[in-house]
């Protein structure tokens, strides 16, 4: 356990990093921050009055002191442009990505599990070797390529789904499945890639272990080995993986929801940044650093779930830029 | 033989001109050949022989747990309960697997899935061949722990195997072994992997169980002291054969065959002086490479003949008819 | 009957180019195809890529185009049939797609070095000197790594601004963690053996050892990973333009054009799809080239 109170002090300090890093961000843009918000048609009078407004009037330390204490307390500041705070303006669009990265990752897990365990349990087979050669080419499609192909054969050519809009869950369950569904699929086809080919390759090694020909001398017919005996034991990469996962999910949610126009925080941020409304923007990125380091922590945390054995110390962070 | 005397003193199990091929790097090879022998209900039919013999691969291929790159040749046979072994299809060979054949392990530590209680392996088995409910399944296997000599059997069904000792592991694989009933064990070098000072408790536990019961066992070792004294046959394999089959008791001082009494004399002896050298066997046992020639023990052979280089020599008894031996040249019987 | 045939095949028998395969040489030859009409954009007579032509939006694949040619004294008016189409200002497809090649292979070979310098000059410094160097430095890459891949850039291209320079900078930042990953392992690697510590015990310096003991054991693997890189940063440059947030008009760029074509999927999706395969095959290429050179070389990357 201590290992794990390790990795969380650890991931406390990184944090914090990531949050004085975003916070410098206004300090960091080139010429002074208040008259890039107020714009080109701002008065002198506009610029002084955003310059009380942030405080950038005062030191670096103390303006620092005071950001930390406001995220601290969860109030990360106020959209200069709508003056909607932007937490609020994060927790509305909060359910939209999160759904979307759901919706995602189930239907990566739907088709990757299966796909892996019979890749695993028959290597070389005829099937493994096409999901094998077509899985190399799916992963160098860009999510982006992904979603415009998806709309133009199910949405323009078969007309089955919406192309854009959103509709939330508490309004219409089925209207907003369908709307979900080209989106999370988009990122999905892409993602789940990857996934099998962990799952198969540890499959394989599974199903050499001893414990597996024990469980055959069982009697046991084969889904129960494969399902029970040997999954568990061959989730380990792919639990990591899934955690690594996060970032291309949040990244594919960024340029889908602009694609599909869901009302995200991808779209948010993106709009932010397109009407330079720096607040929001650090907002946004301070909010899914946070969130993203967490979920990373919850990755570590259920390799104990999944073996007994085990306290695995470090674990998987991440290997590759990992941009989709 | 007739049917009908067939079906009086049926054995529990009849292997015939047993053979398992492996796939090498494109080449096919017999690493076990020309394999048959007897075994009646209650009896324990004990193998022996060097490590990479095709011990394993045999006791495997009964239950048709060969690895991908094996199969069994399609002359063998193997029948057990009236029907032949490698004939069934994929689910009716699950029935036999448990219900009727099962079998333990070399490893225990690597043998019993770490992430699954030591209760839920033991109950799976009971429930899907027995039917029986989950929560009589449970209890049942607190029984067979508590048979099986494991102490604290209650508390014992929620441990993960990681939490017990390999000799405590060993226990739960028989437990497991002998869930359904079987009427023959294959043990596979139960007590290679343990501590000196378990392994005789083991193969007790082993010993004890099969004479409650009845069943049949084959017991497969690398310690022919073991053969000889837990055992009621025992074969001797080389190179994927079966060389001799003899009755336990008279293994030490009526085998035949030479390689049988080099492994004999390769056995430390309390009685000898100290320091007097072991006889350790000159060469090494032909890899299953290269197709033989004659006798494969002949390089190695200090009896060997030109006719043991040329030609296989074939099973044959001695009048008794239970003692079978595959050499030209056999050791003299001892005068009796 | 062949007993030739009992020998198995040695593995090791096997030349470095067959074990590459067939699909790594069509793959080098697509990618040489792509490099090639980069360079040599200007010498081909391609429509302008800027050349906007209202006449002709959207134009499907093969449409003869009314073109003003430049004449000596007033413009000629010539016919001329556009191979790839128009997208959806009337410019070349064509063009525009050979152009782009140039601003997507300079992001996607200028970052990998840029990441290569300073991501394995820290690694190798982690992996050599080990204690509160390496600490500090991998320190600063977790906090890098706190941020997903494409946050981390659109947040480096708000501040820095539009601009291929800025995104080339911002790219090449993102891929130094990696490096220094792939460097420090096989420093470590390298560092335990023995002509290093030799090496040291003939007292070269540190910086000689670094260059020519470590240097040589470490380069290969992060070439190899390089080539895996490349295709990572043309997607997520296609990303960032297909954002809006990347090269700025009227540079042309692969992910731009995919994200115009947007608008007109439904009546002209040659528009966005031309140069989305363009760009799949070119990602495609890149992935099995890396990974056939991975199992070719086998540096077994080690986990740390």
């Amino acid at each position: 356990m201590s290992a794990l109170g390790k990795r969380a002090l650890h991931l406390f300090l990184v944090v914090f990093a990531a949050s004085s890093v975003t916070f410098l961000m206004v300090d960091l843009l080139p010429g002074d921050a208040a008259y890039q918000i107020a714009g080109d048609t701002a008065t002198l009078e506009d610029v002084q009055a955003i310059r009380e407004e942030l405080g950038l009037n005062r030191s670096l330390v103390l303006r620092y002191m005071n950001w930390l204490a406001d995220v601290a307390r969860g109030d990360l500041g106020v959209s200069y442009l709508t003056r909607e705070p932007v937490r609020e303006a994060i927790m509305a669009r909060l359910p939209v990505t999160i759904e979307l990265m759901i919706a995602a990752q189930l239907i990566a897990l739907v088709l990757s599990v299966p796909a892996g365990i019979y890749s695993g349990y028959r290597p070389r087979s005829c099937i493994d070797r096409i999901l094998g050669s077509t899985s190399f080419a799916v992963m160098s499609i860009p999510v982006f390529v992904m979603a415009l192909v998806l709309i133009y054969l199910f949405a323009l050519k078969l007309g089955w789904l919406p192309a854009t809009g959103y509709v939330p869950l508490s309004a219409d369950p089925v209207a907003n499945i369908r709307s979900m569904l080209l989106p999370a699929l988009s990122i999905a086809l892409v993602e789940w890639v990857p996934l099998m080919r962990v799952l198969r390759s540890d499959m394989i090694d599974t199903l050499h272990e001893d414990y597996i020909l024990m469980a055959r001398s069982k009697g046991l017919p084969t889904h129960t080995i494969l399902f029970r005996h040997a999954l568990r034991p061959s989730l380990f990469t792919l639990v990591t993986l899934f955690g690594i996962q996060v970032g291309h999910l949040i990244g594919g949610a960024l340029i889908v929801e602009t694609i599909f126009a869901l009302p995200g925080i991808g779209r948010l941020l993106i709009g932010a940044i397109f009407s330079r409304d720096i607040i929001v923007v650090q907002g946004c990125i301070l909010f899914i650093a946070v969130a993203y380091v967490a979920v990373n922590f919850l990755v570590d945390i259920s390799y104990t779930l999944l073996d007994p054995r085990i306290r695995r110390g470090g674990g998987g962070w991440l290997t590759a830029p990992h941009i989709r | 033989m007739t049917a009908s005397k067939d079906a009086v003193q049926a054995p529990l199990l009849r292997v015939e001109n047993l053979g398992v091929l492996l796939q090498n790097e494109g080449r096919v090879v017999r690493v076990v050949d020309a394999v048959s022998f007897r075994l009646k209900q209650g009896e324990t039919l004990g193998i022996v022989g060097e490590s990479g013999c095709g011990k394993t691969l045999l006791c495997r291929s009964l239950l048709g747990l060969l690895p991908g790159c094996a199969a069994v040749a399609p002359d063998a046979k193997a029948f057990f309960d009236g029907k032949d072994l490698f004939r069934l299809s994929e689910s009716s060979l699950n029935k036999v697997r448990a219900a009727g054949i099962a079998m333990i392990f070399q490893d225990p530590l690597s043998s019993l899935n770490p992430v699954m209680t030591i209760g839920r392996q033991i109950c799976e088995p009971l429930v899907h061949h027995l039917g029986m409910t989950a929560r009589k399944a449970r209890s049942r296997a607190v029984e067979l722990l508590h048979s099986v000599g494991v102490s604290g059997a209650e508390q014992r069904v929620d441990h993960y195997p990681h939490q017990m000792s390999g000799g405590m592991r060993q226990r739960v694989a028989i437990a497991i072994a002998l869930s359904c009933g079987p009427k023959l064990l294959i043990a596979d070098e139960p007590t290679t992997a343990l501590d000196v000072t378990v392994q005789a408790a083991i193969l007790d536990l082993l010993m004890r169980v099969q004479a409650g019961s009845k069943t049949g066992m084959i017991l497969v070792t690398h310690d022919l002291r073991v053969a000889a004294t837990r055992t009621h046959e025992v074969a001797v394999m080389y190179a994927g054969r079966i060389v001799e089959r003899i009755s336990a008791g008279a293994l030490f001082t009526h085998m035949r065959v030479p390689y049988t009494r080099a492994l004999v004399d390769a056995i430390p002896k309390m009685d000898r002086p100290p320091h007097a050298p072991l006889h350790a066997i000159e060469g090494r046992p032909p890899g299953p490479a290269g197709a033989i020639y004659g006798c494969a023990f002949a390089p190695r052979c200090d009896r060997a003949i030109e006719k043991c280089r040329a030609r296989t020599p074939p099973m044959r008894s001695d009048r008794s008819g239970r003692h079978w031996y595959a050499c030209w040249n056999p050791i003299q019987e001892p005068a009796p | 009957m062949n007993p030739p045939s009992e020998i198995p095949p040695a593995a090791g028998r096997k030349s470095f180019s067959e074990a590459l395969g067939e699909s790594f040489w069509l793959s080098a030859i697509w990618l040489v195809c792509v490099i090639f009409f980069a360079v040599t954009a200007d010498l081909w007579p391609l429509a302008e890529y800027d050349h906007m032509n209202w006449e002709s939006p959207a134009a499907p694949p093969g449409t003869e185009i009314h073109a003003e040619i430049p004449g000596g004294g007033r413009p000629v008016e010539m016919k001329k049939v556009s191979l790839l189409g128009t997208d959806t200002m009337g410019r070349d497809i064509l063009a525009r797609l050979i152009f782009g090649a140039r601003t997507s292979l300079a992001i996607g070979l200028v970052t990998p070095c840029i990441g290569m310098v300073i991501g394995g000059l820290l690694g190798m410094m982690a992996g050599f000197y080990r204690g509160r160097t390496e600490a500090v430095i991998v320190a600063v890459m977790d906090v890098i790594l706190a941020f997903p891949g494409l946050v981390f850039l659109l947040a480096i291209t708000f501040i820095l601004g539009p601009g291929l320079d800025h995104i080339i900078l911002a790219l090449g930042l993102l891929t130094i963690p990696a490096f220094t990953r792939v460097a420090r392992a096989n420093t470590l690697r390298c560092a335990r053996l023995e002509f290093v510590q030799s090496a040291r015990m003939l007292g070269q310096s540190d910086i000689g050892i670094l260059v020519q003991e470590i240097l040589p054991n470490v380069i290969w693997p992060m070439i190899v990973y390089a080539l895996l890189v490349v295709s990572y940063m043309i997607v997520a440059e296609g990303a960032l333009s297909f954002l809006g947030l990347g090269v700025p008009a009227p540079t042309p760029s692969w992910g731009a054009m995919i994200a115009e074509g947007k608008e007109v999927l439904d009546k002209a999706p040659h528009v966005s799809l031309i140069p989305a395969m363009v760009m799949f095959l070119t990602v495609l290429s890149f992935n099995i080239m890396g990974d056939c050179l991975r199992r070719a070389v086998h540096p077994k990357e080690e986990q740390l």
